[in-house]
């Protein structure tokens, strides 16, 4: 080698070396579906998108979108399972662990993260444009509503209610984590205990009253928080707590505000037809088609196989959730043959029906899937494809069935026997065609205390059925399961009325006790 | 006395030879170029006379009238007898011996014999893998190489594959090793969204010329950051001075469904599911209601009025159809290949081409190659050689319903479960129960006719490639060269599935059509100098260092629309309702520093060290940077002087190996604190946190030992190699569960460590040796791999993952851990498991779960090829083996359910529990699957068994026309075939078949080939 050949070799090593002299550099790539987390909530446009996405969690099938409001029919007495595409079938069965989901907690836990990390962007500031107070009232409104709802469901799935607690069985209510979590240090510091469940009814009616002020009605509507929806969440908070006196402040609050939304036997079915029941304080909206959750796990899928009312040749979902014998019973509908078990097993078809509209809402699917049943068509489409409804999470007739509970109650501070059948009979004169004037009329206005109570809860039965309720009032009435005669009854003692929590989260936190039996 | 004896026999042996009248044998000896060789020994058979071979390589030797033959040896090459024939002038031409320790293996950037290589490699020829009907190459690395397992995921052409080299080193970050071809290196990961498109489906198997796998860590150590799980090395075919030669290969054959499932028919249905209702409800099976509640779902008219007689009557008359028959069949394989190769000492080229069909058992997943290679270098000068290679290849592949999973219109998952009263067409031939139609659907839980689905839905996905490189040499001096190589793997992937308006999940929809475009761009190259230098006779010095660079980005675009105006509208545009859109972006970067030097003394003492210094963008910012290393040793005990002239042992050699290797085999952003989308809701887009950051997450470390023993015995009819290492994961990447309450799940981060400890074997030889060409020869090769896995620490002295209980310390990575399954109780035929306490019980608890051992990965694994030759005919056949693991199968598990919401195996309905005192596995049958107060009855256990076996995975047979034959035709070689793939199994797997990775739920089962060919060359 010559030595211009080495100059020209260096030259050439040299060169190469001042190319990829810039390694570090070279490294550099950045995601484009995401932005750094540390200033994402910088600009109202974040805070605004921030609350959307708190919202749509809840339409998770584990969430509102099936669980909230199928798992309880099962779980309770108002659903059967048929079998045609084998869900819930557990559940309605009561299988030790085929309850509620550990998916109840990390989808609400993380959508509670998400409100505190937002509340606490709002609270620092530095938010451009600079918010003024209709902003804030806007946002510090919904959020302290979404926060009140995400731990009243964690604390009624997961704990005992107030005043219906097994306490041998009591392990409490659930972590109560009000400051955002934002790096992973703090993650893995977090090591909680479950909150007594008073605490946590404490935070929830606080956070509700936070929201109720900033509010207004109509506000934003019924598919986001608003003042009506916090009054009737908290009238039902307060009756679960047992705190008869709040939950009817805040039921004759709403009543005053909404009652003119009260369907009446006229207009009942073509509510549960539009998209919106004239009804709802807040839902959970289901709009495009990209929110659709499907055919397997919808709530039109689980609870009926038809596309649409009355259209018996044309089968969509399985149908997977029906009325249960006792649920046919109270809904006044006679199957051809009877109520009977064997009658049950075969295709149903409907002999008769009582002056309910509610009844309306059940008739007999298809073929398509196995034997035909009467099932519930409160979720059909209605948003204008398959498998697409909202989801209504309070109704003003809610409040007023609230009320009457709260005063039909023995030993309730706001006890009043006349005003809990007045609010009885204002429901029932809107849902009975032929009720104002009738025989039964007249047997309700001479019912005994516990005669009202017991038809206050028929009649929350009833009218929110396939609703989600059922087995949240047996619980928090502490109440057995009667189940009969499809399944074995369930004692309230039973350990199989609380879920399990999530075992990784017990496996990693010796602070973290697990529910009695798990 | 025995001094005497020999003395004596001598004197015989001395006289016979004066008695006998000699003769004069002359000659030519030369080696297979034809190159005259000087020296060469030639020795009359049976006697001390011998010549050596002047410079022109002639000989002439006297031998006895009644000599049978001569033996002719030269170094380096076989000894060769020639049988003399009467004739006195002889041409020999010496066979080149083959040394394996010779034979040149590619070890990262650089081309060595494996004699001076201390590492653990493994090679596998062209001549192993040619010609099988394999769409992609990794598919043909089964059971070739001791320790490496491949696994095919299912029966899909061009479906993915799952490779381990060396067990599971890693729990979070990825297990696939590091593939490069011709220096180019490529991903594997199928970006397909309709059906798997493996990316290393690019090149035909046929174009490889070696594969040469890098198994321990010193060897592996110069590709850094990416080789912990092993570097896969393509080597393909080059073009070779002289006469262009031409290639062309034809085979075609048939795809058949290994294993049809013996199924229930309509009356076994029928009578399960009428136990199923009457247990259920404490009711005799034959209860009328029973019977007319069955009789009623299984839509015979007028069900309820039937009275018992009538209606045990009207189930026996249940027709049965079988789905699987309609659903799966013959397909086809085609395959068409022709490559022309040749140039002068300035430029050599190869050009190939290949057409390539292949269809799966059942509609409409297929796969259809066409690709195009060239190959070109230039010896611009002396010391500049340039070269250039292209392949450019397009992959056309019919989607299947659904590549696994239990969806109903899926005829995989689907066919089998069919309640088989169902016709599959009406009267007039068209299809039954189809939306729009009385009835809409089956009966049944599988309630889609998927016949009629499956004709009826479209789509493909198309994936177009191209990987090129170009090369530049320069010999600097005689002991240095500089090298560069640019290399670049493009790959657009597009796919359309139509879901047809007709069929029952695009009825309601007015049809639904999903659109997907994805766009690779993998950019790779390096830079090195390498270096080679004697010094003095007995030092030899060589080795490299070099930097490299990779990059990759990787997009994507996709619709989805919906409401088309009549099944015959598929195209978007014509969508009322555009139901989706997405875009999607994610890359990394990666670059390095690297160097490796070796040094041999007299051949016989070897030492090489590496070293690599590698970024990662995919790491916090402040650990993107490690440094990885390799010292390896070798001893070739057979140059030593007390070997060399050893008739037992020809070569020997000791290696022992060290070294450190990365893996970043994790999620591109992974260490970043991000916010992502968060749903929509109301009409707006939503942001939430997706992702916590971890500033420190940096590299999973393998640690390797090795040691082996390559050795040739007895001429080397014997061959092998014994290979013994340790590799140990450090800061194993982890997804470090955090609480739930967090409103997160997991950070991934480096806490762990974990150990794969194993033995490989490889043995080959000559079981027969051929005494001359054209007799009788049997060539054996055998492997055999055992590893160990087993986690040693995690995070915080935790002895169990939190969330995953099938990571503990002290078990295999993926333990199962659940309940064991006690059987069913003969008096009431409920399932039962033990509890803690080893009682029985029927409702198993969490704390109730203990280790039962590991799962998914066999212990043992290996291959057994076999080659026979006689004359003109090869007959070659190759067994796989695995033994030694325990899984569970997803499709089985739907049909041995206790429900009879489907259809039940024959075999799970003839076990079933039916009277009190009956033992079996199969417990009674109930509608509601779980027993009152119980456990689901696959629960636990109930579902794994083992899963060992031996599959005859190929059969071959050559005949090649004879020389002279060929010769006279005016061709090079022409060779006529058979062969077969999958054509036995030893194994009592109950299911489809028992090759599948991950859940076996509705895949596309492996499938039996059979395929003729002709290769010619001219």
């Amino acid at each position: 080698m010559n030595t211009k050949k080495i100059y020209q070799t260096g030259l050439a090593l040299a060169s190469l070396l001042v190319v990829f002299s810039s390694c570090k550099k070279q490294l550099e790539i950045s995601p484009r579906q995401s932005i750094e987390a540390t200033t994402a909530l910088t600009s109202k446009d974040a805070i605004d998108a921030s609350i959307t996405s708190i919202y749509a969690t809840y339409k998770s099938a584990r969430l509102y979108g099936r669980d909230l409001i199928a798992i309880p029919e099962v779980l309770a007495d108002n659903g059967f399972a048929t079998n045609k595409s084998g869900r819930l079938l557990s559940e309605a069965a009561n299988v030790q662990g085929a309850h509620f989901t550990g998916s109840v907690w990390s989808g609400s836990y993380a959508a509670i993260n998400q409100i505190n990390n937002t509340i606490a962007a709002i609270s620092v500031g530095g938010i451009t444009p600079t918010p003024v107070q209709a902003d804030l009232d806007r946002w510090l409104g919904q959020l302290y509503f979404l926060r009140g709802l995400y731990y009243f469901d964690l604390v009624r799935v997961y704990g005992y209610v107030p005043g219906a607690v097994v306490a041998s069985q009591d392990r409490g209510g659930v972590p109560l984590s009000i400051t955002g979590i934002a790096t992973s240090a703090d993650a893995l510091a977090w090591k909680p205990s479950r909150a007594p469940i008073a605490d946590v009814y404490t935070q929830i009616v606080k956070d509700l009253i936070a929201s109720e002020s900033r509010l207004t009605f109509p506000g934003l509507g019924v598919n986001v928080a608003n003042k009506a929806a916090a009054q009737a969440l908290l009238s039902r908070v307060c009756l679960y707590n047992k705190d008869y006196t709040e939950s009817k402040k805040w039921s004759d609050a709403v009543i005053t505000l909404a009652s003119s939304k009260l369907a009446t036997t006229a207009n009942y079915v073509a509510q549960w037809r539009a998209e919106t029941h004239t009804e709802t304080l807040f839902q959970i909206r289901f709009a495009t088609p990209a929110e659709n959750i499907g055919v397997n796990e919808s709530l039109q899928t689980s609870f009926t196989t038809l596309v649409t009312p009355g259209n018996q040749a044309s089968t969509g979902g399985f149908g997977d959730v029906v009325p249960t014998i006792t649920m046919l019973n109270d809904l006044g509908i006679t199957l051809t043959g009877g109520n009977t078990t064997t009658v049950f097993a075969l295709n149903h078809t409907v002999a008769s029906r009582s002056t309910d509209v509610r009844n309306l809402m059940f008739e007999p699917g298809t073929a398509g899937r196995g034997n035909i049943k009467v099932e519930c068509t409160k979720y059909i489409g209605k948003n204008g494809t398959i498998n697409l409804d909202n989801v209504p999470v309070l109704r003003i007739s809610e409040a007023i069935l609230n009320r009457a509970e709260a005063q039909a109650t023995a030993g309730s501070s706001v006890f009043n026997l006349a005003s809990a059948l007045s609010d009885l009979k204002a429901i029932k004169a809107r849902r009975y065609t032929d009720y104002t004037g009738s025989a039964q009329e007249t047997a309700d206005n001479a019912m005994t205390q516990a005669q009202l109570l017991e038809e206050i809860l028929r009649q929350r039965r009833i009218e929110f059925a396939f609703e989600g309720h059922r087995f949240f009032d047996m619980k928090r009435l502490g109440r057995d399961l009667v189940k009969g005669p499809h399944y074995n009854n369930v004692a309230f003692t039973d350990i199989r009325i609380l879920p399990a929590l999530p075992q990784s989260d017990i496996d990693g936190n010796s602070n973290l006790k697990q529910n009695a039996g798990y | 006395m025995r001094r005497v004896l020999t003395m004596f026999l001598c004197m015989v042996l001395a006289v016979s030879s004066v008695l006998a009248q000699n003769r004069t044998i002359t000659g030519k000896v030369a080696d297979e170029t034809g190159k005259l060789l000087e020296g060469a020994s030639v020795q009359a058979k049976g006697t001390k006379t011998a010549v050596l071979t002047k410079a022109d390589g002639s000989f002439s030797i006297q031998v006895a009238q009644n000599a049978k033959s001569i033996i002719v040896s030269y170094v380096g090459s076989e000894a060769m007898e020639i049988t003399l024939n009467g004739g006195s002038v002889y041409a020999v031409s010496l066979k080149k011996k083959v040394d394996p320790l010779e034979e040149v293996v590619v070890t990262g950037y650089q081309a060595r014999k494996k004699r001076d290589e201390a590492g653990a490699i493994s090679s596998i020829k062209a001549a192993q893998i040619e010609n099988l009907p394999n769409a992609s190459l990794d598919k043909a690395l089964q059971g070739k190489a001791a320790g490496v397992l491949v696994q095919s995921n299912n029966g899909l052409p061009g479906g993915a594959i799952n490779v381990r080299i060396r067990g599971q080193g890693s729990y979070l970050a990825g297990n696939d090793p590091l593939y490069i071809v011709d220096g180019v290196q490529i991903n594997t990961r199928s970006d397909g969204s309709f059906t798997q498109n493996n990316p290393l489906a690019f090149l035909n198997p046929d174009d490889i010329e070696t594969i040469d796998i890098l198994k321990d860590a010193a060897s592996a150590a110069i590709y850094g950051s990416n080789a912990s799980n092993g570097v896969v090395i393509i080597t393909t075919k080059k073009g070779k001075a002289g006469k262009t030669k031409f290639n062309a290969n034809v085979y075609m054959g048939s795809v058949q469904l290994m294993k049809k499932l013996q199924m229930s028919n309509s009356q076994e249905y029928f009578q399960m599911r009428s136990e199923a209702y009457g247990n259920a409800n404490n009711l005799p099976w034959d209860n009328l209601a029973v019977l007319q509640t069955v009789l009623n779902e299984l839509r015979v008219p007028n069900a309820a009025t039937l009275t018992q007689a009538q209606a045990l009557a009207a189930a026996a008359a249940l027709p049965t159809y079988d789905w699987q028959d309609a659903a799966f069949r013959t397909g086809s394989i085609q395959n068409y290949e022709l490559s022309a190769s040749g140039g002068n000492d300035k430029t050599t080229f190869r050009i190939a081409g290949n057409y390539s069909l292949q269809e799966a058992n059942i509609t409409k997943a297929d796969f259809k190659r066409a690709g195009l290679r060239f190959d070109i270098q230039n010896k611009a000068t002396d010391r500049l050689t340039l070269g250039a290679s292209v392949n450019l290849s397009t992959f056309n592949q019919n989607n299947p319903f659904a590549t696994s999973g239990s969806f109903l219109g899926s005829p995989a998952f689907s066919a089998s479960g069919l309640i088989p009263v169902n016709p599959i067409y009406n009267a007039d031939g068209t299809y039954y129960g189809v939306p729009g139609q009385t009835p809409a659907n089956l009966i049944g839980t599988l309630n889609q006719n998927i016949i009629q689905v499956n004709d009826f839905n479209s789509g493909y996905q198309r994936t177009n490639q191209m990987i090129g490189n170009v090369t530049l040499d320069y010999k600097i001096n005689s002991w240095l060269t500089f090298k560069t190589l640019v290399g670049m793997d493009y790959r657009l992937t597009q796919g359309k599935n139509v879901r047809d308006a007709r069929t029952a999940d695009g009825f309601n929809f007015k049809g639904n059509v999903s659109v997907q475009s994805n766009w690779n761009t993998n950019i790779n190259t390096y830079q090195t100098l390498n270096f080679n230098k004697t010094f003095g006779t007995k030092h030899r010095l060589d080795g490299l260092v070099g930097f490299e660079l990779r990059r990759e980005n990787n997009e994507s675009i996709s619709a989805n629309g919906q409401g088309f105006p009549t099944y015959q509208f598929t195209s978007l545009n014509n969508a009322a309702t555009p139901a989706s859109v997405g875009e999607f972006f994610s890359g990394f970067r990666r670059n390095g520093f690297f160097g490796k030097l070796n040094y041999g003394f007299d051949r016989k003492y070897l030492f090489a060290f590496t070293l690599r210094r590698d970024g990662s963008s995919r790491f916090g910012s402040d650990n993107q940077y490690g440094t990885f290393w390799g010292i390896s040793g070798a001893w070739n005990i057979d140059q030593e002087n007390f070997l060399k002239n050893s008739n037992v042992i020809n070569s020997l050699k000791l290696r022992a190996s060290y070294g450190s290797t990365g893996n970043d085999q994790i999620g591109n952003f992974d260490a970043l604190g991000l916010y992502g989308g968060g749903g929509i809701y109301n009409g707006g887009s939503g942001i939430s946190y997706s992702q916590l950051a971890n500033p420190n997450l940096k590299w999973e470390r393998n640690i390797t030992t090795n040691l082996g023993l390559d050795f040739g015995l007895f001429d080397n009819r014997v061959t092998g190699s014994l290979e013994v290492y340790n590799k140990e994961t450090k800061d194993l990447l982890i997804s470090q569960p955090i609480q739930i309450s967090t409103g997160f799940s997991s950070i991934t981060s480096n806490v762990g460590r974990l150990v794969n400890k194993g033995i490989e074997l490889t043995l080959g030889g000559d079981l027969i040796k051929a005494k001359k060409p054209g007799a009788f020869n049997w060539n054996v090769a055998f492997t055999f791999a055992y590893n160990k896995n087993e986690v040693k620490e995690l995070y915080g002295g935790l002895k169990i993952l939190p969330g995953d209980n099938s990571v503990q310390v002290g078990q295999p990575l993926g333990v199962l851990f659940t309940q064991q399954f006690a059987g069913v109780n003969p008096s009431t035929g409920r399932p039962m498991w033990y509890d803690t306490l080893g009682n029985l019980t029927y409702q198993v608890l969490a704390k109730d779960r203990k280790i039962i051992g590991p799962q998914n990965t066999p212990l043992y694994q290996g291959g057994l090829r076999n080659s026979l030759t006689y004359k003109n005919f090869t007959f070659d056949f190759f067994f796989q083996y695995e033994y030694g693991r325990y899984t569970s199968d997803g499709q089985a598990n739907f049909l041995i359910e206790n429900i009879a919401r489907i259809n039940v195996l024959k075999q799970a309905y003839d076990n079933r529990w039916t009277t009190p005192g009956q033992i079996t596995f199969f417990p009674r049958y109930n509608v509601n699957g779980t027993e009152a107060k119980a456990s689901g009855a696959q629960s636990g256990t109930r579902t794994f068994f083992k899963a060992d076996y031996v599959r005859l995975k190929n059969v071959a047979v050559y005949y090649d026309l004879s020389p002279s034959l060929v010769k006279k035709a005016g061709l090079s070689s022409f060779r006529f075939y058979v062969q077969g793939t999958n054509l036995w199994t030893a194994s009592d797997w109950f299911s489809y078949d028992i090759e599948f990775v991950g859940t076996a739920t509705g895949i596309v089962p492996q499938t039996k080939n059979y395929t003729v060919g002709v290769q010619v060359g001219f």
